[in-house]
């Protein structure tokens, strides 16, 4: 998806269009006429009728034209200029985000296996109001849609960069007494839908966006016994409703700078704030008209 | 392509209106401006058998998406012995049609004209590619340097 979206770019701003008269493509028998010239040196050599045209051989996609005329080029069709203008505006955006919410371990029950032993244990947390903290990186693939809307769909990755220390009990035992459990990293990853309303505000854009999907967080625990060490984990799946405010600056006509804050309606001291550069497949967004 | 991705990745891409180039590549021919596209026309040498051919250059100085119709472009020419023709494209596969251009965007297009005569002048009106009024006549003569001429 991002080549196709790096594609839309390109091939709006690749600015000229491959040439053509006689052509061939990689594979075939073809042979192209003319010189090897470049456009600021060009050679006009014409042959046959009104068969005339630019010797400009260029290769695109292993298609070769030996001139750049209309109805005598084969490789590129009249154009491609134009081309990312028949799709509707895209956007690709790709950041970092931190996350803070509330740690959901407390009273999870989990096992952790050595050979053929399973062990049980349960994870208490402290007494005060334990929070993670989590850096992401997100992805985010979208379309604009009529009178200032959006949409698209999010995926983020990341770890747990601060988390409350839980306590793992164990709940059972085994022909060597218990093994012993240590939290060690967390991750998070998490899936959403979008949905906003942007505002272009001269050098840059407003919005406001609701995101809905999942987020898991991966609580990973070192667990130790009789010189065996292997790991456990628990795995907590949460919904996620986020109201976001976000600002975009134009860097460039297909290029933004952006900065998001948003916060979980559907639990508290749940919020989010991100980084990001968005590509667009057409200038501003295709919001300036 | 690379070179596009870097641009891309450097911003600096974009068609800067009046600049008449991309990617360091000048627009060949005469340089006019209608509304929101830099237009440059060169007449290429004629066909062998008649007729001219043309290039055209073109950038979107504007940000929004703005026309280009090569379609409906009034090409017309003069012979030696001081006929006027209305020229049209060739265009076998009927590919020429009016087309927007994004903004900031730049293209180009070469297009023969084919004729049986031999042209003393072949004069464009920039204007009509991009559908502005008043209009805004190129002219190219034969062998000799292009020249502006108002109608």
């Amino acid at each position: 998806m991002k080549w196709l979206f790096a594609l839309v770019l390109v091939d709006q701003l690749a600015g000229r269009p491959a040439l053509a008269g006689g052509h061939h493509c990689s594979g075939s028998n073809g042979e192209a006429t003319g010189t090897s010239e470049s456009r600021r040196h060009v050679e006009y050599v014409y042959f046959g009728d009104h068969h005339g045209g630019t010797i400009v051989p260029e290769t695109v996609g292993g298609c070769e034209d030996n001139t750049d005329v209309v109805g005598y080029r084969h490789c590129t069709k009249y154009g491609a200029w134009a081309s990312s203008l028949r799709l509707p505006p895209l956007f690709f955006e790709t950041g970092g985000t931190m996350r803070h919410f509330r740690s959901q371990l407390g009273d999870r029950d989990g096992t952790v296996s050595h050979g053929v032993e399973t062990f049980t244990y349960r994870t208490v947390m402290p007494t005060e109001s334990p929070s993670d903290l989590a850096m992401t990186s997100s992805l985010r693939f979208g379309a604009v849609l009529p009178h200032h809307f959006y949409s698209g769909l999010e995926a983020e990755l990341g770890g747990l960069v601060s988390q409350p220390n839980a306590n793992a009990q164990m709940t059972s035992t085994g022909s060597f007494g218990a093994p012993e459990l240590t939290q060690s990293h967390g991750m998070v990853v998490g899936g959403l839908a979008f949905v906003g309303l942007r505002g272009d505000i001269g050098l840059g854009s407003l919005a406001v966006e609701g995101a809905g999907g999942v987020r898991d967080v991966i609580y990973n625990f070192t667990s130790t016994y009789h010189e065996c060490e292997t790991s456990s984990s628990i795995s907590i799946v949460r919904p996620v409703v986020e109201a976001r405010a976000r600002a975009d600056v134009w860097l460039g006509p297909w290029l933004t700078l952006g900065a998001t804050l948003g916060a979980n309606v559907l639990a508290k001291s749940d919020w989010m704030a991100g980084l990001y550069l968005g590509l667009h497949s057409r200038a501003y967004g295709g919001s300036r008209y | 392509m690379r070179g596009a991705l870097l641009c891309v990745a450097l911003v600096g891409c974009a068609y800067r209106p009046g600049s008449f180039s991309h990617h360091r590549e000048t627009f060949i021919g005469q340089r006019t401006t209608v509304g929101c596209i830099d237009l440059a026309v060169e007449r290429r040498p004629d066909l062998p058998g008649g007729g001219t051919v043309l290039g055209y250059a073109f950038g979107n100085r504007c940000d929004r998406p703005a026309t280009i119709d090569l379609a409906r472009v009034a090409v017309v020419a003069r012979t030696f012995d001081g006929q006027e023709l209305d020229l049209h494209a060739y265009d076998p596969g009927a590919e020429i049609r009016e087309l927007r251009i994004d903004g900031r965007a730049t293209g180009e297009e070469a297009i023969a004209y084919p004729a049986r005569a031999r042209f003393a002048e072949v004069c464009v009106d920039a204007a009509s590619i991009a559908h502005e009024t008043p209009s805004r006549w190129l002219c190219f003569a034969s062998n000799l340097p292009p020249q502006v001429v108002t109608r």
